[in-house]
């Protein structure tokens, strides 16, 4: 299986005030062709911002200090980050070769145009389409994402609709010129749970029916154990877990993949065990310049861990863990510390 | 439960009035709450789920007395007996919001940002008649200590602390006027995962620690089982389904409930799809006649197009198990 | 710092006005008339031989007067009436809105004129004038910072907590409307120090021989003496700059020192340390 995209150590810094924060650090990642990589982490932890780097939609104080992005085109591979912002390659790949899917529906579509339109602008500045050629597409898209009405949802305006169906007109968007990955940056994340299920069963079906490649990010791990094939748990700008879902959900690695399965709430779970939290909260990245992001809190920690910066280690079947506290097995030792919750 | 609950709500509406045209006539209403039945007992803990529009948030603002319902009655036990609160004078209301408190979702707005946190604590407890300033102060100690915040940070100003710290905050805050009932409105849902389960953890500690009654409200359910003794599942202003926690998922029997439960991710059970719900829910303003969830059932028979059911006790025979549903037995065994 | 050092100067300056310059600034001395800065004269004399140093001292008096006071009480007309129909609303607010609105359809000059028919000239007079005819602007920017901050979950908060309505607007949302009301207070001072001369130009405002500010620059509006006699006109337009600037410039200052948000960065001089605990108010616990 061919990739599709890959990253290479790439680090992306952002200019506040006087100081550069390193918000990205070394990350590297390999999304093969076809398959469905989830991007999980809480706040501060740099997933959208590796989205962004990835279509260079930095804001304007952010930078790719250093790495690789290439894209895998069918015939042509793309260094992205050498590419100018705002250049005709770059245009020509955000829409028609990598489509976005934004959480903010409400801020993501232009009020004051019709919805019909919004699609139909893609699809007129891509291919090269006439108005009714366009709009005829659109309305079939619409159909097939379960837009109801769709001839006269056309001519609606994003406020007349509602939340999940404001979403599946900007997966509208993001695939009407039919491009091959897919970024998804929370997509679910404001809307009602039965609706988030008809919006990720709509994914998976364009996975498995067009072959197309989803990288999608969000902070839901139980979301990740239903959707995703691989998963990369990230941390302080750090990927310190990779692998496939059944590897990093079944058997995490990282101690802080491990703490964090273990303090989402699981209907499954016996209720009487109190959930597992992690002390303390994710520090600001200029706090933590050397050794790893995750020794203030980790239980497993000792000296070493903050003095160089922890390499990814592989174990098998490529599932990957950035802890040097793992033996050869990948196993943790006991913890060296016992803390309080807060 | 055979004692007496320390809040009951019956027959709770809330209409919203929606004007149009140029003489700006009342159109239509948007029913946020339609006939709300609840009981809250003491040193429990009831979560309420619901999506949005199901009126959970409504009903903590009723509970709360923060709006007064259309319709129904809230009575509150005072001691003796159940009481009216719905109109309170200004003496009655003082007492009422010393024994019922309330935490907002947004950490970052609900507490003033020109004060002081300690000397947000201490005005509370001043308003609600604690003249002695060592009382106040070892009062908020409590509270603080209870929540695990050191005291030293209370002569910081709100936007120094994280979000999972101010809601802390919010709960010691609540915590120092000792009250008997606190309703929660969503206030883990802003937070990050591990950062809500440790105020989930906390919600227990308290809990059991000393003997309250709160009111959680969330659209999470693997939280809402966790936090929660009892699950209400509210859909479009009316409650469907009352269910003691460790029944979920399990012995759910509303269809909506089994919607529900099939739609919320989750790492550990191994799904069937049950229901795969399709389409959205429909405006507040134009609620189904019958049962509100009538138009997306996929069980639905002719009787519930007309009449609205009414809660009653669920087929698994639990006295704190009941379901609003003209099913006879539940459409999917558990 | 700056700002408190202008002002400072200033206040003193028409405090002591007496004491500093050694004349009456209506004594009109034929002989020196016209004269060009000197040491006898700092600032040059007037055609009446009015010593101009003097009248400016004397006239920054009279105008920071008019100025300070008249934005003070038209803001105060304005917060009080703005805070009650911000956060009470219906029918009260209703009325007010339309009483600001009453006030504004006509032109302030026409106000003014009225209200100065009735109470004739004088400073005083002036004073209460424009604070009558000025609280609109305040009264609206309280009102939608009320109904704006009225939504904000710390209110609700305090209505949850049953505070009484008079706490919430007066200790809670009061002091988030600071910040406005401060810049608002500090443009109201330049604009009725200029104001004022504009009125006294017509006639209306403040007599001719009371001085401030703004009647000198209107006594040196001719061509000849802009070009000839520039210290009639210089010295009390550089007063107007200084001071308005200076007020600018605490009002900044006070804003600043008002936000908490501000605060956490960064060092403060020990007396804004000090002025700020004095407007906060801080409950400290003794313990």
């Amino acid at each position: 299986m061919s990739n599709i995209l890959e990253l290479k150590d790439v680090n992306v810094s952002f200019a506040v005030e006087s100081d550069r924060l390193h918000i990205l650090r070394d990350v590297s990642l390999e999304v093969p062709r076809g398959s469905f990589l989830c991007v999980v982490g809480e706040s501060g932890c740099g997933k959208s911002v590796t989205a962004q780097a990835i279509v260079q939609l930095l804001p304007d104080n952010g930078k790719v200090d250093s790495g690789n992005i290439r894209y895998f085109d069918q015939n042509e591979t793309l260094e992205i980050n050498t590419l100018e912002k705002f250049g005709a390659k770059m245009r020509s790949l955000r829409g028609a070769k990598i489509g976005m899917i934004f959480q903010d529906t409400l801020s993501s579509l232009n009020p004051a145009h019709k919805v019909g339109r919004q699609v139909a602008e893609t699809l007129r500045q891509h291919l090269d389409l006439s108005k009714e050629e366009a709009r005829e597409r659109v309305i079939e898209l619409f159909k097939k994402l379960g837009i109801p009405d769709p001839e006269r949802r056309y001519d609606a305006y994003p406020h007349e609709f509602s939340g999940g169906m404001r979403q599946r007109v900007m997966i509208a968007i993001a695939t009407a010129c039919e491009p091959d990955l897919v970024i998804a940056d929370e997509p679910t994340t404001a809307l009602d749970v039965t609706i988030q299920a008809q919006i990720m069963t709509l994914l998976k079906d364009l996975q498995k029916s067009a072959g197309k490649t989803f990288l999608l990010i969000t902070h839901n791990m139980a979301l990740v154990s239903e959707v995703a094939d691989h998963v990369a748990v990230m941390y302080l700008g750090r990927i310190v877990e990779y692998g496939t879902v059944e590897q990093v959900l079944r058997s995490p690695k990282h101690p802080y993949t491990q703490a964090l399965l273990k303090s989402v709430p699981s209907l499954a779970a016996d209720k009487a065990i109190e959930l597992l939290t992690v002390e303390g909260q994710t520090p600001s990245p200029a706090d933590v310049t050397q050794g790893c992001e995750f020794a203030g809190r980790c239980a497993y920690i000792v000296d070493e861990c903050r003095q160089a910066t922890i390499p990814l280690i592989s174990f098998e079947n490529s599932h990957q863990a950035r802890c040097m506290r793992l033996d050869k097995s990948g196993n943790l030792p006991a913890p060296t510390k016992v803390g309080d919750n807060v | 439960m055979s004692e007496s609950p320390i809040y009951r709500a019956t027959g709770i509406k809330k209409y919203f009035p929606v004007t149009g045209g140029i003489l700006r006539r009342t159109i239509g209403h948007v029913k946020a709450l339609d006939g709300v039945d609840l009981d809250i007992y003491r040193s429990e803990t009831i979560s309420v789920i619901g999506e949005s529009g199901c009126g959970k948030t409504t009903l903590g603002r009723m509970l709360a007395v923060l709006q007064k319902p259309t319709e129904g009655e809230l009575t509150f036990d005072f001691g003796q007996e159940l009481q009216s609160v719905k109109e309170l004078d200004r003496e009655e209301e003082l007492a009422f919001r010393k024994k019922v408190q309330m935490i907002f979702q947004d950490p970052y707005t609900s507490f003033n940002p020109r004060q002081r946190v300690g000397a947000a604590m201490n005005e509370v407890l001043e308003v609600h008649g604690v003249d002695d300033p060592e009382e106040r102060f070892a009062r908020i100690n409590e509270a603080c200590e209870m929540v695990n915040m050191r005291v030293e940070y209370l002569q910081r100003y709100p936007h120094e602390f994280s979000g999972g710290q101010r809601q802390r905050l919010a709960i010691a805050r609540c915590l120092a006027v000792k009250p008997e009932l606190i309703i929660a409105d969503e206030i883990v849902s802003a937070l990050d995962v591990s950062i809500q389960a440790q105020i989930i953890n906390l919600l227990r500690q308290i809990q059991e620690d000393t003997g309250l009654s709160f009111v959680f409200i969330t659209h999470d359910v693997a939280v809402a089982r966790y936090v929660g003794h009892r699950i209400a599942v509210m859909y479009l202003g009316s409650v469907v389904e009352i269910l003691p926690a460790e029944a979920l998922p399990a012995s759910a029997e509303h269809p909506y409930t089994i919607a529900l439960l099939s739609a919320v991710p989750d790492m550990n059970v191994q799904k069937k799809k049950q229901i795969a719900l399709q389409g959205e829910v429909p405006s507040p303003i134009d609620v189904p006649t019958g049962c509100a969830f009538s138009t997306r059932c996929p069980f639905v028979m002719d009787i519930c197009r007309t009449q609205r059911p009414q809660l009653r006790s669920a087929s698994d025979g639990r006295s704190d198990h009941q379901v609003a549903c003209h099913l006879e037995t539940p459409p999917i065994g558990a | 710092m700056v700002g408190f050092l202008i002002i400072f100067l200033v206040v003193t300056s028409a405090i002591f006005a007496e004491q500093i310059s050694g004349y009456d600034p209506n004594l009109m001395d034929g002989m020196s008339a016209s004269m060009s800065p000197s040491t006898d004269h700092l600032m040059g004399t007037d055609q009446l031989g009015r010593d101009i140093f003097s009248r400016v001292l004397y006239g920054g008096r009279n105008s920071v007067l008019i100025g300070v006071t008249a934005s003070f009480l038209g803001n105060l007309i304005g917060t009080v009436l703005g805070a009650i129909a911000g956060y009470l609303g219906g029918k009260l607010d209703t009325l007010f809105i339309r009483l600001s609105e009453l006030f504004m359809t006509f032109p302030q000059l026409v106000l003014v004129l009225i209200f100065v028919t009735f109470l004739g000239q004088g400073v005083s007079n002036v004073i209460i004038i424009f604070a009558i005819t000025g609280w609109m602007t305040t009264f609206r920017l309280v009102r939608s910072e009320f109904l704006s901050l009225r939504e904000e979950a710390f209110v609700e908060a305090d209505r949850a907590f049953g505070f009484s309505k008079k706490r919430i607007i007066f200790r809670h949302l009061l002091p988030n409307t600071m910040s406005p009301i401060v810049v608002a207070f500090t443009i109201n001072i330049a604009i009725y120090i200029i104001a004022e001369a504009g009125l006294s130009y017509l006639g209306l405002g403040v007599p001719v021989t009371t001085p401030t500010w703004g009647n000198l620059l209107a006594a040196a509006q001719a061509p000849v003496v802009v070009e000839q006699y520039w210290w009639l006109w210089v010295f009390p337009a550089t007063a107007i700059i200084v001071f308005v600037t200076g007020v600018n410039f605490i009002g900044d200052g006070l804003r600043d020192v008002l936000d908490p948000r501000q605060r956490t960065r960064g060092s403060k001089s020990t007396f804004k340390s000090a002025l700020k605990e004095k407007l906060i108010g801080t409950r400290e616990r003794n313990s």
